[in-house]
């Protein structure tokens, strides 16, 4: 039985719920396409090149009462965007306007040409942050922010390549690395994943996932076969119930809860974007990591649609 | 633009056939990606003069971890200076970083971390290279103290020596996207400030303040008040 629980992280702070609504509405304009906040997939060449541009959706009164609310100033709130490389430690204030001042686009365009080049030319992508932030000491009062930096509200938008490797793709199992590994000649597959993967931005830096060489490369001449989807779909569940065990058992050995994982590390946010899309609480999913090895991969299978490809694969031969 | 690149495979392979002692080895040939001109080719002898200077240095430092520390402190903001100027988007390729890690960086990674390290100082643990990866952490190192000083010539950051510092409290955490929060740290760490015992509690301290915390709009002045402050609960915590 999976007894439901739900956890949220609180900000110790009154007053900014209309900032998280404005923060929600944020946009971002990828050659004139309109995306959500969270992670974005584009060709690889859109990363390079893709015209972008902020959509507000909101305006300057809006900001303001925000900052009321907020008990804030407005002279001491600046509407922020800024941005960092995925791989090289650079970030990047692209505009920071104080919102007691007028000329506030509900558009922002971002110029790549004169932006930095270490954020923006970086073929693994970026991720742009649009926020409201307090820029200067306020005086202390409870519930109320007062630190310079701290945000009312904010929106992010990770821009990654799709041929990128967040995508788990698999590395050849041969002789050598069975060697290197340990491995069992006749191993077909086998996933590495790195014992400081709760340390990680992005997960997939610290997994690897390997499958038999001839598998792979009969895989690789045409992965729209049907007998490719239906592996392809085992390794995926494989793969993500695997690291769904590491994740909870690592979080258990280091005695820690999933909130204690920043928002920034890829552990945290990968549990609880596999719990929402199969609708259990992120923490009911860890324990099953623990505890229901088997109960996992069938969930896993599930949020799949297993059964529904193995269907296919059987009537198709 | 083409430049040359080592696959993952490839650079395991020729490190698993190392270890094993396999005569047979040779080091895995660069693969050029793209077309057009090579900026690296300008470069060569530089990387080269790299080298050469810890070819030089290490007979005199022996087997002093303090001193292979200083060397790579002091050979980083050098190699940051050389790669600087080639194209970002090489420098953002994990197989570019293989590469020269390969070509240039392989006995010196050795050297430095140890005969029997782990693939990731090579870079080659996981497609994508990490902070591990030996040439790749000292370009960072360089690339933080450019942004910190925003003068080229001015790179002494880069060179104040501390291995797990810099691993696990700079290189491999968000807060190093901050200028002004990793310099405040890297004084408060010259200055004594902050010893071992102190650093890994400070450092959690400080991922909690990301929580609701932009550390990349701070100047240094509002840095240093939020680090100072955590150093000053640690110590409390830690009754000294």
């Amino acid at each position: 039985m999976i007894i439901r629980s739900e956890s949220r992280t609180i900000r110790p702070f009154e007053g900014l719920s209309l900032a998280e609504k404005i923060f929600a509405r944020t946009t971002l304009l990828i050659d004139s396409k309109e995306h959500e906040a969270g992670s974005l997939l584009l060709p690889g060449s859109q990363v390079r090149t893709a015209n972008l541009a902020i959509k507000t959706n909101t305006s300057l009164k809006e900001l303001q009462q925000a900052c009321t609310d907020a008990g804030v100033p407005h002279d001491s709130a600046r509407y922020v965007v800024f941005a960092r490389s995925r791989m090289l430690r650079k970030s990047t204030i692209i505009l920071d306007h104080p919102i007691h001042r007028k000329n506030f686009d509900e558009t922002l365009e971002i110029d790549r040409m004169i932006e930095d080049k270490l954020v923006f030319g970086d073929q693994s992508g970026f991720e742009i942050s649009v926020a409201l932030i307090v820029w200067e000491t306020l005086d202390k009062k409870p519930l109320k922010v007062s630190e310079p930096g701290t945000w009312l509200g904010r929106s992010r938008f990770r821009v990654r390549p799709e041929s990128d490797f967040s995508s788990f793709s698999p590395l050849h199992l041969d002789k050598v690395t069975r060697d290197r590994l340990g491995l069992r000649e006749g191993t077909y597959s086998h996933i590495e994943i790195q014992d400081d993967i709760l340390a990680l931005e992005d997960l997939s830096d610290g997994v690897q996932v390997y499958l038999d060489e001839d598998v792979l490369n009969l895989l690789l001449q045409d992965e729209s076969d049907g007998i490719a989807k239906a592996i392809q779909t085992q390794l995926a569940v494989t793969t993500i119930s695997s690291i769904t065990q590491f994740i909870a058992h690592e979080l258990k050995t280091e005695g820690k809860l999933l909130d204690d994982l920043g928002e920034d590390i890829g552990a945290n946010r990968f549990i609880r974007k596999l719990a929402a899309d199969s609708k259990i609480a992120p923490e009911d999913l860890l324990d099953l990591g623990l505890t229901a090895s088997n109960h996992l991969v069938s969930l896993v299978e599930s949020r799949f649609n297993l059964s529904n490809a193995i269907e296919r694969l059987l009537k198709e031969n | 633009m083409q430049y040359p690149t080592v696959s993952l495979h490839s650079y395991q392979r020729f490190i698993n056939e190392y270890r094993q002692n396999s005569p047979l080895r040779d080091k895995p040939e660069g693969v050029l990606r793209g077309q057009g001109e090579e900026p690296l080719n300008r470069i060569r002898p530089e990387l080269l003069r790299i080298t050469d200077e810890w070819q030089k240095a290490k007979k005199k430092i022996g087997d002093s971890p303090t001193k292979k520390e200083e060397l790579e402190a002091a050979l980083s903001s050098q190699l940051f200076r050389i790669l600087k100027t080639i194209p970002v988007s090489m420098l953002t390729d994990s197989d570019f970083w293989r590469y020269l890690s390969s070509e240039y960086f392989f006995e010196f990674t050795l050297w430095r971390d140890g005969e029997s390290c782990a693939l990731a100082s090579f870079g080659a643990s996981s497609a994508a290279v990490n902070f591990d990866c030996v040439p790749f952490r000292m370009f960072n190192r360089g690339l933080i103290a450019y942004t910190i000083s925003d003068d080229i010539d001015e790179l002494s950051y880069a060179h104040i020596p501390g291995t797990d510092l810099w691993r696990s409290h700079i290189l491999r955490v968000l807060t190093s996207y901050s200028a002004s929060m990793s310099q405040a740290i890297l004084d408060e760490y010259q200055a004594g400030n902050l010893p071992t015992a102190v650093v890994r509690d400070v450092a959690k301290s400080l991922r909690k303040n990301r929580a609701n915390i932009v550390f990349e709009v701070l100047d240094l002045e509002q840095s240093n008040e939020i680090l100072h402050r955590e150093i000053a609960k640690t110590l409390a915590a830690l009754n000294r």
